[in-house]
């Protein structure tokens, strides 16, 4: 046990963070003298860059020092969904747990087209247009989500048949949550 | 004399209410539903009263309840704030009924006004002018298709009842107008549970300014400048400025005399605003809100008066304290909305806020409900605060709200700081040159290119967040299970995290 609580230590924790347009980046994150040192690579990509970073963020809002240069960035994180702003400048992206990770592969092995539509923010579902078995096309409705007032509309992201509809008008969603399955294409 | 107010509303404008009730020694009666009840407005308040749920039709719409407690509390106004029952006439006439004063004018003119076909014939015997289109209900196609020909397209198709772009289509040639009339007339119905439509011209670039107004029991009514509010999303304000940098000084004369005589005939009192769209050097009366405005600080910094202290006094039945001519506009001021949204899209970004840090320094105001740990329903407005800022001129307003939104940090949720930051930057804003379509040419959902050196510092921080989480929570598993069953299982698992 104490080895491996020392293998645990030594070891670094590696993760994928999937940005905006499925792009992906390996993250090595490692612990040393009290700062971090994270390995970021664009697989596929050059060499990977490694930052040596003092990073703080007992104030609730993250502090960072890379080299000379100090940033303060705003780090929010819903269901694994993680947004950090700079400034004027946001960037989102997600961090799958190994279970999504594995899935994820297995599943697009099987087909690279996106065969299901989700919920693009928190909220009430309102209205769902479709049923299992139509066809809709590509930017079609399928339903609207509302939040604060806000109507969130949802439409379908290639010409497809409807397989499952797994919400109802009135059920509460999660930023994510499935809405609609398609059926596979021949 | 006015001696207790219930403030039948929640948020920054309820703890804006209770700042002018406290001020003018008048007690405050807060009502909250279940999920404010650590809300600064209920902590703020001399008496809080629950109200039964978190929908608004079960707390804050809730026009029963929100009269049986002014009666218990013994309160002798109600400041119903804006959104809610502010615009209601059943509530003002509820209230009159029951021997409270309503703060704000009376039942008849909130009815005129919030029905849009009344509204702009009053408008038009004001001799305000109004945009081409429909004075009475369209009540066939036919109709609708000759009337379109005559105003000529593109048109709008408008729910008479409607409101924040609810009801509304624009029909840009005649193929497209039984569809949105339909369309708006359902929409209208179950949103309203009044179909009834009419059509107006559609302006593709205009201005959206309006006039604050001000009327007393006595016959005195004057205006208090302009404000600027054509940035805009999903026909919904998301910032403010006065004075506009479009209009000349004839111009806003001119504004200012036509709202103060709509304001007139009417029969209005305490706090209006009147809507105009400004086009081409041309002004069309929109609407008029019956009520205080969500933006009114800006108009605050430049007159320096206190808008709901002056409600208060026109409905304890004084005079206004001022006339037309004691009245300035002093240097510039800007107010941002800051929404629960995310800042290029404008979804919602309802949730947990984790930490707040507010701005500060000289002449900056925040109007705020947020604090660590408040959670952020997805029931109610998306308006977490206004930050307003003023300035000896423009340049110099729009250099202060840099700084400031630069200092303000709201984290937890997704707001509308990081928008509002690349706004203060923009050249076409610096310049002036905004429209009600600014962010659509300018924002059109396109995030703008991010430097490297900052999106390596964007993940890094995640990632380092994201270890941090993992550490602990892999720390609390382990203390929690003393004892594990298998060294082997513990290693396994523990080589599929690392994977």
């Amino acid at each position: 046990m104490e080895r491996l609580r020392t293998i645990r230590k030594a070891l670094p924790v590696k993760a994928d963070m999937i940005l905006e347009g499925d792009q992906t980046r390996t993250v090595e994150v490692k612990e040393r003298d009290g700062r971090y040192h994270v390995t970021l690579a664009t697989p596929g990509k050059e060499t990977p860059r490694e930052l040596v970073v003092d990073f703080d963020d007992r104030s609730g809002v993250a502090s960072l020092r890379i080299g000379r240069q100090s940033y303060l960035v705003e780090v929010a994180e819903a269901e694994g969904r993680y947004t950090a702003c700079i400034g004027s400048h946001c960037l989102e992206c997600r961090i799958p747990t190994p279970r999504q990770r594995l899935r994820e592969r297995f599943e697009g092995n099987l087909s690279s087209r996106k065969d299901s539509v989700e919920a693009s923010m928190p909220g009430a579902v309102i209205e769902v247009f479709v049923e299992p078995g139509a066809r809709v096309a590509e930017g079609e409705r399928i339903a609207i989500v509302e939040a604060m007032k806000i109507e969130d509309s949802i439409r379908a992201p290639r010409n497809a048949t409807v397989a499952e509809v797994c919400v109802s008008a009135g059920d509460n969603v999660r930023a994510g949550q499935t809405i609609i399955t398609f059926e596979e294409e021949a | 004399m006015i001696e207790k107010v219930l403030i039948a509303n929640r948020g920054e404008i309820a703890v804006r209410v209770i700042r002018a009730c406290r001020e003018m020694d008048i007690s405050a009666v807060a009502v909250y539903s279940p999920i404010d009840r650590a809300s600064p407005h209920v902590r703020m308040s001399d008496e809080a009263y629950p109200l039964a749920g978190n929908l608004p039709a079960e707390s804050y719409l809730d026009q029963g309840a929100i009269l049986r407690i002014a009666q218990e509390a013994g309160a002798d106004a109600i400041h119903p704030g804006y959104g809610f029952l502010s615009e209601n006439p059943d509530f003002a006439q509820a209230c009159a009924d029951a021997g409270i004063v309503f703060i704000g004018p009376s039942p008849e003119c909130i009815r005129t006004m919030g029905d849009k076909i009344a509204a702009r014939a009053m408008a038009e015997k004001a001799g305000v002018p109004t945009p081409p289109g429909s004075d009475s209900a369209v009540a066939s196609m036919e109709e609708a298709r000759t009337l379109a020909e005559e105003i000529g397209y593109p048109i709008l198709v408008k729910a008479i009842a409607g409101g924040g772009g609810k009801g509304m289509r624009l029909v840009e040639t005649p193929d497209q107008l039984s569809d949105a009339m339909e369309r708006a007339q359902s929409e209208s119905q179950s949103a309203f549970g009044d179909a009834r439509v009419f059509i107006e011209r559609y302006f593709r670039e205009v201005h959206h300014i309006e006039i604050q107004v001000f009327a007393d029991t006595h016959g005195n009514a004057v205006h208090l400048f302009e404000r600027e509010c054509s940035i805009q999303r999903r026909h919904q304000k998301v910032l403010e400025e006065t004075p506009s940098p479009t209009i000349t000084a004839g111009q806003r004369e001119q504004m200012g005399k036509a709202a103060v005589a709509l304001a007139k005939a009417c029969d209005y009192t305490g706090a209006g605003t009147v809507e105009f769209l400004f086009s081409d050097g041309e002004m069309y009366f929109i609407e008029m809100n019956t009520r205080l405005q969500v933006e009114h600080p800006v108009t605050e910094m430049v007159t320096g008066l206190d808008l709901v202290k002056l409600q208060l006094q026109v409905a304890s039945g004084e005079p206004l304290p001022f006339t037309q001519t004691d009245v300035r506009q002093r240097g510039h001021a800007i107010e941002c909305r800051i929404y629960a949204e995310d800042p290029v899209h404008f979804t919602a970004s309802p949730g947990d806020i984790q930490q707040v840090i507010e701005p500060g320094g000289p002449f900056v105001r925040l109007d705020s409900y947020i604090e660590p740990n408040t959670t952020v329903s997805a029931s109610y407005d998306p308006l977490l605060a206004k930050l307003a800022v003023w300035g000896p001129d423009r340049r110099q307003a729009i250099e202060r709200m840099r700084r400031v939104l630069d200092e303000y940090v709201v984290t937890g949720i997704q707001t509308t700081i990081p928008f509002h930051r690349r706004l203060m930057r923009h050249a076409a804003f610096l310049a002036g040159n905004t429209s009600t379509r600014f962010i659509e040419q300018h924002f059109g959902g396109e995030p703008e290119p991010i430097p490297p050196e900052i999106e390596e510092a964007m993940l890094a921080a995640i990632a380092i967040t994201q270890y941090n989480k993992r550490k602990d929570l892999g720390q609390q598993t382990r203390a929690e299970n003393h004892v594990s069953s298998s060294r082997w299982k513990d290693y396994g698992r523990f080589e599929r995290l690392c994977r």
